[in-house]
Parts: structure tokens; C-alpha cells; sequence
């Protein structure tokens, strides 16, 4: 992974600053791949959008890997809801069906009900101002406690909780909306 | 409370009598309740969900590169066969002779050689000059740069 990333970017000269780090470049990729994946494509609603900005994550990340001392998780949050944020507002708005990743379960009713809410939930998280879509993808989606969003958001926690109710209420009527 | 108010305490999982109150009389709140408590179980359902792994796109050689190679090669092809081209002896296009010594009025020879018979001079006129200097043959060529004399003693 390190090696194509590298490629992909042009950097040859890295190898020297991971080896000052204490982190191993491709252990954080595979640890926290699918945490970053996952909120990229919950901040910008598409699977193509959401690789491009993992990319540019790990890129970043594997540029910096020198620097960071702590837990690599919340650099990496923050820098992924900072990129998804520029990407956002760079980008026209297309949305796209949610991508089908549920496992097959034994009531398919419940099932239905539950693909269709989330599927309205990822159109639902498009339509929120950027801070709400980060704080409630953080914390409702990702499950990060109030306070270790507020570190990744650089905001007060009262902030977070402001945010996160605003935008909680606001997908619960776009889906009332749309029932 | 007014509905507004209650939904902020509702969407913070507020448990008070006074948002209970209210809920039990507005459906509205009662209704939006119900949403909240369901997108709370979608979105994590969401966060439960395996993404496809990250690919990394296999990136050509730019374009620009390509083309930069190209003509480096094709000028230094180029270049090494120019240099190794046979080289041409300069062809003579016209002979100017010019006597500065004391010559006797005589036929001139014709030269033997590559230079063109109707370029050879057939009388060269004499002429007196003060002190004896060697015979000056001139050969133009069509390269202007490039001139041929002969000095014969």
C-alpha cells in the first residue's frame, strides 16, 4: 500500500521520515482504512468522492507520519472532515443511490425499512451545513463520544451538542418529508 | 416548551417530564420522537456498514514525459548521424588568380584536377610590383564560408 501510494504521489523520499516515526504506515491503513472510507463517504455521499479523499488522507498521513505522537484516530478524522469539507464545497452536488453494503438478515420487511431509512439518511446528510453533516457523522455514525468530536472539530463540546441536535432534528423531518 | 424547543431536547435525548408532557400532547413532537429513536438505530447501522477497500489508481507515465523522450531521442539521433555523415570535399565554383611577383606573359596551364575547365584562367596578365610575392590562386565554393588559396612560390 505504502509503495503505491508513494508511487501515486511522487514521493520517493518518505521512507526515510516513516522510520522516525512510531507508527508503521501500513498498520494505520489497515487499522483505520474503513473508518476513514466510511465517514468520507458519509461527509461527501459518493463511493468515488469518498476513495479520492481516503487517498488524499493517507497521503497526507504518510507525509506527516513523523509528526503525529498521539493516537493517530483523531489526526485522521480531522483530516478527513477538513478534505471532505474542501471536496464538498469544490464539487457540484450529484447524489447517488446508497450503496448497498448491508448484510442479508432474516425479517426482510424490517430490512426494507431499514435500507430505505438509511438510504434517506445518506441523501438526508448531503443536505446539512458542513460542521452538522461532520459533528453528527462523528458521533451518531462513527460513535466517537462529545467530547473527542469537539478535539477532531476544534469546537467547545456544548458546540458538538448544539450541532448534533440541530442536525439529528433536521434528518428526522427530511425523512418524515419523504415518506 | 413550544415544538421547537422540545425537538432540540428530544434530538438531545432529554427525558424530562416537561418534553414528556408536551410529547404526549403534539403528535408532531410524538411523530419526530419516533424518527429520532429510528435514525438513531439507521446511523448506527451506518457506522456498522464494511466499505470497499481503498483502491489506489495506477498512474501513467504523463503524457509529457512521453513526448520529452521522444524528441530527446529523436534529437540526438539526429545529431550523431549529422556527425557522422561523410563530409564532402568543398566543390569549386570559380577560381580568381592574382600575380603579384614578376611573371612573364605565358599561357597558363590547365590544372589537372577537379576544378572546372571553364573556371581555369587562360592568361594571366602580368604585372610589376614592387617586391616578389607568391602566386595567389583564390577558389570560391558554395559555401561562403569556405575559401581555397593557393600559394605558389
Amino acid at each position: 500500500m505504502k509503495e503505491a501510494m508513494q508511487a501515486a504521489a511522487g514521493e520517493i523520499s518518505l521512507e526515510i521520515e516513516q522510520t522516525r516515526s512510531q507508527f508503521s504506515f501500513d498498520e494505520l491503513v489497515a487499522l483505520h482504512q474503513q473508518r476513514v472510507l466510511r465517514t468520507a463517504y458519509r461527509l461527501l455521499g459518493r463511493v468515488e468522492d469518498a476513495q479520492d479523499a481516503a487517498q488524499e488522507v493517507f497521503l497526507r498521513l504518510l507525509k506527516n507520519l513523523h509528526r503525529i505522537e498521539d493516537d493517530p484516530q483523531a489526526w485522521l478524522y480531522r483530516v478527513t472532515v477538513n478534505i471532505c469539507n474542501d471536496r464538498y464545497r469544490r464539487r457540484h452536488i450529484v447524489m447517488e443511490p446508497a450503496l448497498d453494503l448491508a448484510d442479508p438478515a432474516p425479517n426482510p420487511e424490517r430490512v426494507l425499512e431499514l435500507e430505505e431509512r438509511k438510504r434517506l439518511l445518506t441523501q438526508g446528510l448531503q443536505t446539512l451545513p458542513e460542521r452538522e453533516r461532520a459533528a453528527v457523522v462523528l458521533r451518531d455514525i462513527e460513535g466517537l463520544s462529545t467530547r473527542e468530536v469537539a478535539t477532531i472539530l476544534d469546537v467547545e463540546e456544548v458546540t458538538v451538542r448544539s450541532q448534533i441536535s440541530m442536525a439529528r432534528v433536521k434528518l428526522a423531518k427530511y425523512i418524515r418529508g419523504r415518506k | 416548551m413550544n415544538c421547537e424547543e422540545c425537538e432540540l431536547l428530544l434530538a438531545q435525548n432529554d427525558v424530562s417530564s416537561q418534553v414528556d408532557a408536551h410529547v404526549a400532547g403534539c403528535p408532531n413532537c410524538r411523530a419526530l420522537a419516533a424518527e429520532l429513536q429510528a435514525n438513531a438505530h439507521a446511523l448506527r447501522a451506518l457506522g456498522e456498514e464494511m466499505m470497499p477497500p481503498l483502491t489506489v489508481p495506477e498512474r501513467g507515465i504523463p503524457w509529457w514525459k512521453w513526448t520529452s523522450a521522444a524528441a530527446a531521442l529523436i534529437i540526438t539521433a539526429g545529431a550523431a548521424w549529422w556527425a557522422s555523415r561523410p563530409v564532402k570535399p568543398p566543390q569549386i565554383v570559380s577560381v580568381d588568380v592574382k600575380v603579384t611577383g614578376i611573371v612573364a606573359q605565358a599561357k597558363v596551364q590547365p590544372i589537372p584536377s577537379v576544378i572546372p575547365e571553364t573556371l581555369t584562367p587562360r592568361i594571366v596578365p602580368a604585372v610589376q610590383v614592387a617586391q616578389t610575392e607568391p602566386l595567389r590562386v583564390k577558389m570560391l565554393t558554395p559555401d561562403p564560408d569556405v575559401v581555397i588559396y593557393w600559394l605558389v612560390d
